[in-house]
């Protein structure tokens, strides 16, 4: 019974199950013959749900259809056509005007492969992106990552790409509060070849009205794999060569890069050419050169050991003036980068440091006005995402600059608007700039070294100076974004700090005459129109400061410059120490050492001589000493004061009244014994030299100079020195305009003699009771001798 | 001197003469091997500018100048003589040639941050002139002057030029405009009283500062020989405090006191004088004076000695004056011999815009005359009083006039009953202004104004047997009143007048034709009258012109007028004086 039993439930199922078959089979048949009774734009939603299942992308579309066309038993052809469709992921979102999407797919041999893909047409795209916030990265990258690869399933492999054309108007990136906008298209299609060959268009304005441009045309190669590789689901190797060009932007830099290269199987290598310019520019009233640096067949290697990198560099210099002859100064400088990277993964992983090494090798300069060279290693590590912040670049370098032959450079300047000036022209010698030492690029400090050794027949000029150059756009590079975002406006570019060590300069003067000294320099106070309108323009907005510099100069002790001058016997000893800033006016101090010198006929003996330099530099103060040594005492002359207003005290041991010491000082003999004229001179010599009326220049002529007379008018600060020129000449010196009012009443003509004018009717005094009569107000004149005693 | 027609011959052909002088410069000059200068350059190239542009053989290190440096110092040289635009034109040789053109000359001058009252308009003679750096610096001087004559003590100017269109701007810091706070006597003369300097001030402590009245003060000391210099300046260092005011530095040199000059001269008459004198500027600590002055000309001769005692053992105006006169005048209308010893009190006093003084005491005066109307031998005690009142800048333009006021009184008054031959009384009032058109400066018009009225009361009349003696009458006629008469030519009669009176005006044009040649034009008014205080016809007048001329050694005037009215016998006249001014 229950075998009986069992029997017939076994039949029943057999039965079933038959049935169930058969229905399946059926079914199948009826889905193969008519997919349209199955598929179609019900099923849309229900698709749909399953890629949000599986995917998390939720698509929502506002017409769409699902269309399967049946070319034959097991060759199918898919057909999905969409309006508004737009697809969502999270804060990721992009749609399609319209979007429509075709395959052909294969069943024969009950084995599914897809026999072509496309044509597939995405258009009016609309695109928004936001990128996740960047996360701290694993220091080091996963050794068991792989080179560049492309992995193609191998059904793909095999199927027929027919053209694809994905076209976005606005794609939309935003990368916390920047906003990127742009627009992409891709076109792909099959070669003749078979093989999948595409343009890419992309370009896209970025904040700051930067603007980037790529155009890429690729080809998928595929090579068949060694039997070894050969997995389940890869038949071949991919490659996709590509060729690339781009351009980059901004206000300041521009950038071209052209590429072409191959990436696949674990290995990118490109060759690349490219050029960075920083574009001319004013900054304030310092106009800028156009700088360029740019690289020729670049190699770059990719692969899973490392990443390698040689680039021949090549960067013009400024145009040389046209008066050199060619070759002389070399019109670039050219070098080679190469550079080693440690392991990276492909596509690289932004986030993850990187490490390696890099030189720069500069190609000997060699032309007859100038020799140098110099490298540049470096140990690299930081991570690309971040650069250049928190980059490190041990960075050992050196490079030297010289001029060989100092006299070379001059002739051949000499016509030029860089002539070298006299007294300098004349020296003979070598000049070397250094730079070398061990730094950190990005804290943008450039050690330097600067070397003269020059010398002619009496002059030579020894400096040795040391400089850091502090590169403002490096360091800004170095720095946090919050410190670059807080960085003034118009801040330097650049900052010189430099010590220069007047290590031995012996210079001679301009050969000068017992005259008011010519100007040396123009008169500031003179300009033309545009200068005017620039002061106008600066009135309203503030200058910019492009270059820093702070420079000091001084001599070493025991070692002052020596000046050469016809108006001193021996060489004067200057030593001195200057600050020259580019933010405030020259300071330091000048001090004239031990000196001997004739004052007023007299050999005198330049004890000290200080000047601490103020702004303007008239208003320096200063102080001095001279002691003159006569029979039975010694003079002593004390400059004090300022360069413009000098003052002059006397003193003398035994002391003499001021009065005396000036008379011996301007006419060799006391006060007794001078005439009218002359005491009047030391009178006035007096008030002037104690008013400062008389700048260094006029104190030097009165202290060097056989002096006839000294005229001062207080009122006016009028100064007039006349003096001998022998042979019965003289000559008058001073700040007489003859515009100015005198109210004075004597005129001097000589020793003892005026012109004297009674102008009793004129003055306040009393007329002593002069007699009423009819001539009263009468005005007389005399030439007089008069003496005074 | 009728007529000078040797004046106008040497104006032209003094314009000759710098006619040719600027032609002779218009022309070429080989500068150094290499350069060649187009254009005439005044003045031209010192030697040191030479050797700066074209190298110094003498010097192995300026032997040669590169040619840039040598452009630069010519430019720079050629800046400062006002060419602004000179072409550097290279040379087929290898030279430049230097077309200097023509100087910049200045079209505009503006103040940014002056007051008001600078009126930097008023400047002139500076438009069409080269801009020059000197130029500027001139300008600059004159803005400092003028603004400390304003009340401001410290004032800084800085005149920038526009080399191409020749308009200048003076950015001026007028700085405080405190009050005069002190004087700080740096140095103290030996023997003498601090603070003695004080009684010539025209400035006053508490008062507004004045630079120009700075200069007054010590021109008066200077004038009157205490001392050898003194000189005024504000101190600006720090620049003072409105509150307590700026100071004022007082420097001296004292030099000997004792002053001797012998010297020949000339006076407005025309008059050749020589003159002797001895002087002790320095008696006692409140520097007492005694002068003793010989005084010799064809017409008078003198012999004065005054001594000026300052009596209080403080610093004071306040002196005591005794003089001693003996003089022998031989005039047309008389020959006199007067001896006259008079004692006085003399004071002066100042205020913030104008000075006067005062003369009072006793004078006894006796006369013999040799010549003319009047007793033989007279004399007189007389108690004089004489009233001065003059602005500041009356005196500070005392060289030079331009503007400023001046009044005077003069009183003498004697009766028989004491120590006099007659009772007789004499008065006379002076009055001069003197107007700068618009202010400017140098001025452009000058226009004077000044008058006299005289008068001698007694109960005698002119004549020849008048009992008062000849120089006791008045005449008029000569430069100092009507110049289209001769030295006090009239009256007629000779015999003088009791009152006279007379008014002159004049305007003269200066600072406009070249060589500092000012022409005047003129008219003076008079009259005479035989009794006190009545002026009888005719009235005199003189129109006339003239030629002022501030020389290196001081002012000639020139004047040629013709005396009026026309019943009396008329003529013209000419005078040429030296150091007279209206």
């Amino acid at each position: 019974m229950k075998k009986k039993l069992f029997m017939r439930l076994l039949k029943a199922g057999f039965a079933a199950l038959f049935l169930t078959a058969a229905f399946v089979v059926a079914a199948l048949l009826v889905l193969l013959r008519w997919p349209g009774l199955f598929l179609g734009e019900r099923t849309l939603p229900w698709l749909a749900e399953r890629l949000h299942g599986a995917t998390g992308v939720v698509l929502t579309w506002r017409h769409g259809t699902l269309d399967v066309e049946s070319l034959s038993f097991l060759d199918k052809r898919v057909t999905l056509a969409f309006t508004g469709l737009c697809a969502r992921q999270e804060a990721q979102h992009a749609c399609f005007s319209t979007a429509s999407l075709e395959a052909r797919m294969d069943f024969s041999g009950l084995k599914f492969r897809l026999v072509d893909v496309g044509p597939i047409q995405l258009i009016g795209g609309s695109v928004d992106v936001q990128l996740p916030p960047s996360e701290a990265a694993p220091s080091t990258p996963s050794p068991s990552e792989k080179g560049p690869s492309i992995d193609v399933p191998a059904r793909l492999l095999n199927s027929r790409l027919l053209p694809v054309l994905i076209q976005i108007d606005e794609a939309r990136v935003r990368d916390g509060e920047e906003l990127y906008r742009g627009a992409v298209t891709l076109r792909v299609a099959d070669d003749p070849d078979g093989k999948p060959t595409g343009s890419l268009l992309a370009e896209a304005t970025l904040p700051d009205l930067e603007q980037v441009e790529l155009r890429s045309d690729f080809r998928v190669r595929t090579e068949p794999a060694p039997p070894r590789r050969l997995r389940r689901d890869r038949e071949a190797l991919v490659f996709l060569e590509h060729r690339l060009s781009g351009s980059y932007s901004d206000s300041s830099d521009r950038i071209r890069l052209s590429a072409q290269g191959t990436a696949g199987e674990n290995r990118l290598h490109e060759r690349m050419d490219w050029q960075w310019e920083g574009l001319e520019r004013t900054r304030g009233r310092h106009p800028r050169w156009t700088a360029r640096l740019g690289g020729e067949s670049c190699e770059l290697d990719f692969d899973s050991s490392a990443t390698r990198i040689r680039c021949p560099l090549r960067a013009p210099l400024p145009v040389p003036p046209k008066a050199l002859p060619r070759g002389h100064v070399p019109a670039r400088i050219r070098g080679t980068l190469t550079a080693r990277l440690n392991p990276m993964s492909f596509p690289p992983d932004l986030s993850r440091p990187i490490t390696g090494d890099a030189e720069l090798k500069l190609d000997p300069i060699l032309t007859p006005l100038l020799e140098g060279g110099g490298t540049v290693r470096s140990r690299i590590s930081g991570v690309l995402t971040e650069f250049p912040r928190n980059w490190k670049l041990d960075t050992t370098f050196g490079f030297e600059l010289a001029i060989p032959r100092f006299e070379r450079l001059v002739r051949q300047l000499r016509k030029t608007a860089w002539a070298v000036p006299a007294p300098f022209h004349v020296l003979e010698g070598a000049i070397r700039l250094n730079a070398s030492g061990k730094t950190q690029v990005f804290d943008g400090i450039l050690p330097l070294s600067l070397q003269t050794r020059l010398a002619s027949s009496n002059q030579r000029l020894d400096l040795d100076a040391e400089a850091t150059l502090e590169l403002a756009d490096l360091q800004r590079l170095g720095s946090p974004p919050g410190r670059q975002a807080g960085e003034a406006p118009g801040a330097p570019e650049a900052r010189l700090r430099a010590r220069v060590k007047l290590s031995e300069v012996r210079l001679e003067l301009p050969r000068l005459k017992l005259e008011a000294p010519p100007p040396l320099l123009p008169d500031p106070r003179i300009r033309g129109t545009r200068w005017f309108e620039g002061q106008r323009a600066s009135g309203q907005k503030s200058e910019t400061v492009a270059f820093e510099y702070d420079i000091e100069v001084l001599t070493p002790e025991g070692q002052p410059v020596k000046l050469i001058s016809n108006l001193a016997k021996d060489p004067v000893p200057l030593q001195l120490r200057l600050r020259l800033s580019d933010s405030a006016p020259l300071q330091g101090q000048l001090s004239v050492g031990s000196v001997p010198l004739r004052v007023l006929r007299r050999r005198a003996l330049l004890e000290s001589f200080d000047l601490r330099l103020a702004t303007p530099v008239d208003d320096s103060p200063l102080s001095g000493r001279i002691r003159v040594t006569y029979a039975d005492y010694v003079l002593k002359i004390l400059l004090l004061g300022t360069a413009g207003a000098p003052r002059i005290r006397l003193t003398s041991d035994p002391p003499l009244p001021e009065e005396q010491l000036t008379a011996v000082l301007l006419f060799g003999r006391p006060l007794e014994e001078l005439d009218p004229d002359q005491s009047a001179s030391v009178a006035d010599a007096r008030s002037a030299l104690a008013d400062g009326a008389l700048n260094l220049a006029s104190l030097y002529v009165l202290a060097s100079t056989p002096i006839q007379s000294v005229g001062y008018n207080p009122n006016s600060r009028e100064f007039t020195l006349k003096f001998r020129l022998g042979a019965g000449t003289s000559l008058n010196i001073g700040s007489v305009s003859g515009e100015y009012q005198e109210i004075g009443i004597r005129k001097r003509l000589g020793p003892h003699w005026t012109i004297t004018t009674d102008l009793r009717h004129r003055t306040l005094e009393p007329a002593a009771a002069d007699s009423v009569d009819s001539t009263r107000g009468k005005a007389s004149a005399f030439l007089e001798w008069h003496n005074r005693y | 001197m009728k007529s000078a027609p040797w004046i106008a011959t040497t104006l032209v052909l003094a314009c000759l003469a710098q006619l040719a002088s600027r032609g002779a410069n218009a022309r070429e000059r080989q500068l150094c091997a290499d350069l060649r200068l187009e254009g005439a350059l005044e003045p031209g190239l010192s030697d040191t500018e030479l050797r700066l542009v074209c190298g110094d053989p003498k010097s192995q290190a300026w032997r040669s100048i590169p040619p840039p440096q040598a452009t630069f110092h010519l430019r720079t040289f050629l800046q400062n003589r006002g060419y602004h635009r000179p072409e550097f034109i290279a040379t087929e040789g290898g030279g430049t040639r230097v077309r200097i053109g023509t100087p910049t000359r200045l079209t505009r001058v503006q103040a940014e941050g002056a007051p008001a009252a600078l009126r930097l308009e008023r400047r002139r003679g500076l438009r069409g002139k080269p801009l020059t750096p000197a130029l500027l610096s001139s300008i600059e001087q004159w803005v400092v002057q003028r603004l400390q004559a304003l009340g401001h003590p410290c004032p800084l100017a800085t005149a920038l030029g526009n080399s191409d269109t020749g308009d200048v701007v003076v950015q001026v810091r007028t700085g405080p405009a405190p009050r005069v706070g002190a004087v700080i006597e740096e140095e103290l003369v030996p023997g003498l009283l601090p603070g003695l300097f004080r009684r010539y001030d025209a400035f006053q402590l508490g008062e507004s500062f004045n630079g120009d009245w700075l200069a007054v003060t010590a021109d008066r000391i200077n004038a009157q020989d205490v001392i050898q210099n003194i000189h005024f300046t504000p101190v600006c260092e720090p620049l003072p405090d409105e509150r307590t005011g700026v100071v004022i530095r007082q420097s001296l040199t004292p030099g000997p006191p004792r002053l001797l000059s012998f010297g020949l001269g000339i006076d407005t008459e025309g008059l050749l004088l020589a003159r002797a004198a001895w002087r002790h500027a320095r008696l006692g600590r409140a520097a007492s004076w005694l002068n003793v002055t010989a005084l010799a000309s064809a017409r008078e001769q003198s012999l004065e000695s005054t001594l000026n005692w300052y009596p209080l053992a403080v610093p004071s105006r306040r002196s005591l004056r005794p003089s001693l006169l003996l003089r022998h005048q031989n005039e047309e209308p008389f020959e006199t011999f007067e001896a006259r010893g008079s004692f006085a009190l003399s004071t002066t006093y100042d205020d913030p815009v104008l000075g006067m003084s005062l003369l009072f005491g006793p004078s006894l005066r006796a006369f013999r005359t040799f010549r003319g109307v009047g007793p033989r031998d007279s004399h007189f005690l007389f108690l004089d009083t004489e009233v001065g009142v003059m602005s500041h800048s009356f005196e500070y333009f005392a060289a030079n006039p331009r503007t400023g006021y001046r009044l005077g009184a003069l009183a003498s008054v004697g009766t028989r009953s004491l120590f006099s031959t007659l009772s007789a009384q004499r008065a006379e009032f002076t009055a001069q202004g003197l107007w700068n058109f618009r202010d400017f400066d140098p001025p452009l018009l000058v226009i004077g104004f000044r008058g006299a009225l005289a008068a001698t009361f007694t109960s005698e009349r002119p004549g020849p047997s008048t009992g008062l003696p000849a120089n006791f009458f008045h005449y008029l006629g000569g430069s100092s009143n009507l110049r289209g008469f001769g030295r006090q030519e009239l009256p007629r009669s000779h015999l003088g007048g009791l009152t006279s009176a007379f008014f002159s005006t004049e305007a003269r044009l200066g600072s406009t034709l070249p060589w500092n040649l000012e022409p005047l034009v003129f008219l003076d008014v008079g009259a005479l009258g035989q009794e006190p205080l009545t002026l009888t016809a005719p009235i005199y007048h003189s129109p006339g012109f003239g030629l002022r001329w501030l020389s290196p050694v001081g002012v000639f005037r020139t004047t040629l007028a013709h005396g009026y009215p026309s019943n009396v016998p008329g003529h013209w006249q000419f005078f040429l004086s030296f150091a007279e001014e209206f």
